[in-house]
Formats: structure tokens, C-alpha cells, sequence
């Protein structure tokens, strides 16, 4: 038997893993190149914009992921 | 600048930073490397949200990012992408780097890597390179402080006693109070420098345009300068494929400091929160980069672009802002650069002198705290003073190395397979790729050098790994009983692991 690569051991492992990659995705390219496409948002340019929203998402993304390690921890 | 009051502001800030840097030891001894390097692993999430913010935060934020702004546009925002994606590692490994910490007695990283790896060779040889990019980052933050003040005083401090007046006082709170003076002292700066980045830059649009909305500077910028407002930027240099792999290596560049300060936190719960709301602390960075977007307008014919910020204020600020600004500013470089030393004294100490010289703990203590003086004294401040210009390459080459210590953590809290052979070859050739296109022939095919690193690092790490002995699964099991525990208990319910004991 080899020592294999560390991967989510629950469902709910796997979201959290898929919702990380997803939030990585979303600040590089190709979505990147989609969104300097865009004209201005709100009166600012799309990419200034957009970083901010994925800081927004990855701050929701790390919230979401400690209530369920916390459940995991109180469990 | 004729006024004195910029100067008077910024050196209350100096006096209150020494001031919080002094009482921030409040009675606790300074004897074991417990203390002296981690603060007695006591941090709260508000301290240790401010103590890693504004750690990272650099006189970058208040020099460099307006800069990029006024001569590239939009492409500086990649900064606030890598470290919204730096936190989400931070929030994945600070924990369990802090649980290796708590357990196995970690203070710094180079303690870990030896540990896991079972060699003080791969220890000592991770804190002697990583310190050269440290150092190097350390002296460039000093020039900063010092060119701060140099500035305030309208030519009065020259840049030599500024590196002096400004490394003398960080020496005595950081001998003094360690780990405790840089969260301190952290907290304060941090707190300052978001409040000084958002007067500056509101005042800054409103002076500029009649509006505190931001958007009135764009809906200008977009009718005669089109190309700072989408990427590649103005000069063409932010592909898309430079963007993305920017992000990709910076966010993987583990530096020494930053272990340091997770393993000063009082619980993995305490590290996971403030990692969870580190993201938003970056939000100090678009009103600084705002101002260099009205620079574009306002001073089309500065000289150097990183000035831009302390031009404007010194041109269309009322002096007490401007004040405030070289606070800020000093802030940022101050609280960047005493990370940096601080961490190289614990690591040259624990990780270097310690095995070399079979030193006991207290001994390894008292040592590593009495080294920040003549790492200040005959590295930071001389280097700080002469500027050479090799600086920023033996910065880049060392932050070269920090991209390519990935395969370690790998091995820490991913891949147990890992071996010492298959790290330290991995490292050797990536960190070689890396300084051959950060220096010779740089970012190939507009792919950043780290990258290119990477590419060949992480397959030769897993191939060699592979065919070489692996570390004693006793010392695997420890850390990854820590690292991934369902994984663990997955495993061990499935028997797999008796078979792990066996390889």
C-alpha cells in the first residue's frame, strides 16, 4: 500500500474543496480575460471590480468553511 | 515643504510605536524562545488579524501600488487578488502549522521542515536561503522608513540617520519585547495605516474632482488614458498568462515571518478567523492606488512613479494629512521590516546555530535574541545606507526561493510519499530555472520565472520522492495525525496504514 495524496474525506470535504479551486478560478485566466472584456462597472473599471469581489468571496468562502470544521471539531 | 508639522506627526507616531513596542512585554520574561519568538503562542484573533495584516502590508501599499497604478493602470490589482488567495492558504495550513507548533515545540519554519524531514541539513539550508530574500526585503523596507523621513523633515534627516534613528528604535523593542512588540506595535500600525490610506485617498478624489466618488477619476482616465483601464496596462506588460501566473506562484511563497506569526496565535481557531477576515484588511490598498490613478492627470510628469502619492499630498494636502501620510507610510515600511529581522535572528539561532553548535535552549534563546543587533548593525543598516543596486535582484532571487520550498509543504500536509531527496533536488533545480529567467532571460514567454520553477520543481520533487527512501513513517503518522486527521482516521479504519509503517 502507498502513502497517497491527502484528499476531503467527506461530501462535505469535497464542497469545501471545489468552493476553494472555484474562488481560485474566478482571479485568473480565462475568467480574468472575460472580465477585462467587460465595460465599466458602477463607473470603475471591471478588473478593479472584480478583485474586490473576490476578496468578498473568498472571505465567505472561509467563513462557510469554519462552521463546518467547527461542527467537525464540536462533533 | 516648509511647514514642520509633517515631521512632528511622524516622529509622535515613532515615540507612540516605541512606546506600545516597550510596554508590550508587561512583565513577561524574555528568556526562552517561547516568548522572545512567539509570544508564548497567547495571540487573540483581533491582535494576530493586525499583526499578519499589517505584516504584509508594506511601504508597497503606500509607494509601490500607486506607483504600478500611475504607470501601468490596473494591473496592480492582482496584489489584492494573490492576497485574498494567500489568506485561504493561511487559513488552511496556518492551523495546522500552529498544532505542529504547539506539539512538537516549532518556533520557526525551517524547525518544521527539519522535523518532518528528519534533516537539520534541509532546516539550516531553508533558513540560510530563505534569510537572503528576508534580509534583502528587511533593507529595502528600511530605505523606505528612512527615505520617509528624509522627506517629512524637508532634507533636514539624512538618509543615514534616518536607517539609524529608525533601526535603533525597532532594536530596543524588538530585544526587548520579541514577538509581543511586533503584535503590539502591529496592531497600532495597522490600525493607523487603514485610517491614514482612506483620508488620503478620499481627500485625494475630493480635492481632485469635486466628489469622494471614486468613479469621477475613471470616467476622466477612460476618455484620454483607455490603456491603464484594462489589462495588459499601459506599457503592455500584464498578460494575461503574467497575471495569472503572478497570482499562482506569489500566493504559494511561504515566508518565514509569516510561520512565525501563526505560531504566536493562542488556538488553530484563533489562526482559521483571523485568516478568514484577513482579506478585508486589503482594502487598504484602493484608496492608495486611487490616488495614483489621479496622479495620472494631476502630475503627468513625475519623474518616479512611486512617488506619486507623497507628491500629491505635498502638493494639494493640507500638512497635517501629509503628516499623517509619512506615519502611515513609515508605519507600513516599520512594520514589515521588524517581522523580517526578528524571524532570521529566531531561525539563524534555532535552526542554523543551535545543531551547528549543540547549544542547550536557554543558551539557543539569549543568542538568537542578542542576534538582531548585528544583523541590524552590520547587514540591514549599512546595506539600507549604501543602496546598492544589486538589492532589488538579491530580493527577487530570494523571493525565487521562497516560491520554490513548495514541494515542503507538500510533503507537510498533503503527501506523506515525500522524501528529504526528492524536497531538497526538487528546490536545487527550481530555485536554479528560477534565477536563470529572473536575471538572464526573464519571464519566458511572459510566464512568470517562479512558474517556470514550479514546472520543473514539482514533477522531479514527486519522481524523486518516489524513488528514494522515505522519512520513518513514525514521523509521518505524527504530522499527519495533524495536518488531514479524517484523512488519517479514514486510512487507519481501512488498514491502509499498517501498510504506510512498512515503506
Amino acid at each position: 500500500m502507498k502513502r497517497g495524496v491527502v484528499l476531503p474525506a467527506t461530501a462535505v470535504g469535497w464542497s469545501l474543496l471545489l468552493a476553494f479551486l472555484g474562488t481560485l478560478i474566478l482571479g485568473v485566466w480565462p475568467v480574468i480575460g472575460w472580465v477585462n472584456q467587460q465595460p465599466m462597472w458602477w463607473g470603475l473599471p471591471a478588473i478593479l471590480v472584480w478583485s474586490y469581489g473576490i476578496v468578498l468571496v473568498s472571505c465567505l468562502v472561509m467563513a462557510w468553511a469554519n462552521r463546518v470544521v467547527e461542527q467537525d471539531d464540536d462533533q | 515643504m516648509t511647514s514642520s508639522l509633517p515631521l512632528w506627526i511622524t516622529l509622535s507616531y515613532v515615540a507612540i510605536a516605541m512606546a506600545i513596542g516597550l510596554h508590550a512585554r508587561r512583565g513577561q520574561s524574555m528568556q526562552s524562545l517561547e516568548q522572545w519568538g512567539v509570544a508564548g503562542r497567547s495571540m487573540g484573533p483581533v491582535t494576530l488579524y493586525l499583526l499578519i495584516a499589517a505584516g504584509g502590508v508594506s511601504a508597497y501599499t503606500f509607494m509601490g501600488a500607486p506607483g504600478w497604478a500611475y504607470s501601468k493602470g490596473v494591473p496592480v490589482f492582482y496584489v489584492v487578488v494573490y492576497l485574498a488567495y494567500l489568506a485561504m492558504v493561511a487559513w488552511y495550513c496556518g492551523p495546522r502549522v500552529w498544532a505542529f507548533g504547539e506539539q512538537f515545540g516549532h518556533v520557526t519554519q525551517a524547525s518544521a521542515i527539519s522535523d518532518r524531514y528528519q534533516s537539520p541539513f534541509l532546516g539550516g539550508l531553508s533558513a540560510l536561503v530563505m534569510s537572503v530574500g528576508a534580509l534583502a526585503y528587511a533593507v529595502l523596507q528600511t530605505i523606505g522608513s528612512a527615505y520617509i523621513l528624509s522627506v517629512m523633515s524637508g532634507g533636514a534627516i539624512p538618509v543615514w540617520a534616518g536607517v539609524v534613528a529608525v533601526l535603533c528604535c525597532i532594536a530596543v523593542y524588538l530585544f526587548i519585547g520579541g514577538q509581543r512588540a511586533i503584535g503590539r506595535t502591529n496592531a497600532f500600525q495597522g490600525a493607523l495605516m487603514f485610517s491614514v490610506a482612506w483620508a488620503v485617498g478620499l481627500w485625494a478624489a475630493y480635492s481632485a474632482n469635486g466628489t469622494v466618488n471614486f468613479a469621477a477619476v475613471f470616467e476622466r482616465l477612460s476618455r484620454d488614458h483607455a490603456t491603464w483601464m484594462s489589462l495588459p496596462g499601459e506599457g503592455g506588460s500584464m498578460s494575461f498568462s503574467f497575471w495569472t501566473t503572478s497570482i499562482v506562484v506569489s500566493m504559494f511563497s511561504f515566508m518565514p515571518p509569516v510561520w512565525t506569526q501563526w505560531m504566536s496565535a493562542d488556538s488553530a481557531r484563533t489562526v482559521r478567523r483571523s485568516a478568514t477576515w484577513l482579506p478585508t484588511y486589503y482594502l487598504v490598498i484602493l484608496p492608495m492606488v486611487i490616488v495614483g490613478f489621479i496622479g495620472i492627470y494631476r502630475l503627468p510628469d513625475l519623474v518616479r512613479s512611486d512617488t506619486v502619492v507623497l507628491e500629491y499630498a505635498m502638493q494639494f494636502l493640507p500638512m497635517w494629512l501629509v503628516g499623517l501620510l509619512g506615519a502611515g507610510t513609515l508605519a507600513a515600511s516599520m512594520s514589515s521590516s521588524e517581522p523580517f529581522i526578528h524571524s532570521v535572528a529566531l531561525t539563524y539561532g534555532k535552526d542554523i546555530l543551535q545543531p551547528l553548535l549543540r547549544l542547550s535552549d536557554e543558551v539557543t534563546a539569549r543568542l538568537s535574541r542578542w542576534l538582531i543587533l548585528p544583523l541590524m548593525a552590520l547587514i540591514v543598516g549599512p546595506l539600507a545606507i549604501a543602496e546598492p543596486g544589486s538589492l532589488v535582484m538579491i530580493l527577487l532571487v530570494g523571493l525565487g526561493f521562497a516560491s520554490q520550498v513548495l514541494p515542503a509543504f507538500i510533503g507537510m500536509f498533503l503527501w506523506p510519499r515525500a522524501s528529504k531527496t526528492g524536497v531538497i533536488t526538487g528546490i536545487l533545480v527550481g530555485f536554479v530555472l528560477t534565477t536563470l529567467f529572473t536575471t538572464v532571460w526573464k519571464h519566458p514567454l511572459g510566464i512568470h520565472a517562479g512558474f517556470w520553477g514550479l514546472m520543473l520543481n514539482l514533477p522531479v520533487f514527486v519522481v524523486v520522492s518516489l524513488l528514494t527512501r522515505p522519512v520513518d513513517a513514525s514521523v509521518t503518522t505524527r504530522f499527519f495525525r495533524i495536518a488531514a486527521p479524517q484523512w488519517y482516521r479514514r486510512r487507519q479504519a481501512l488498514g491502509e496504514l499498517a501498510g504506510d509503517l512498512e515503506h
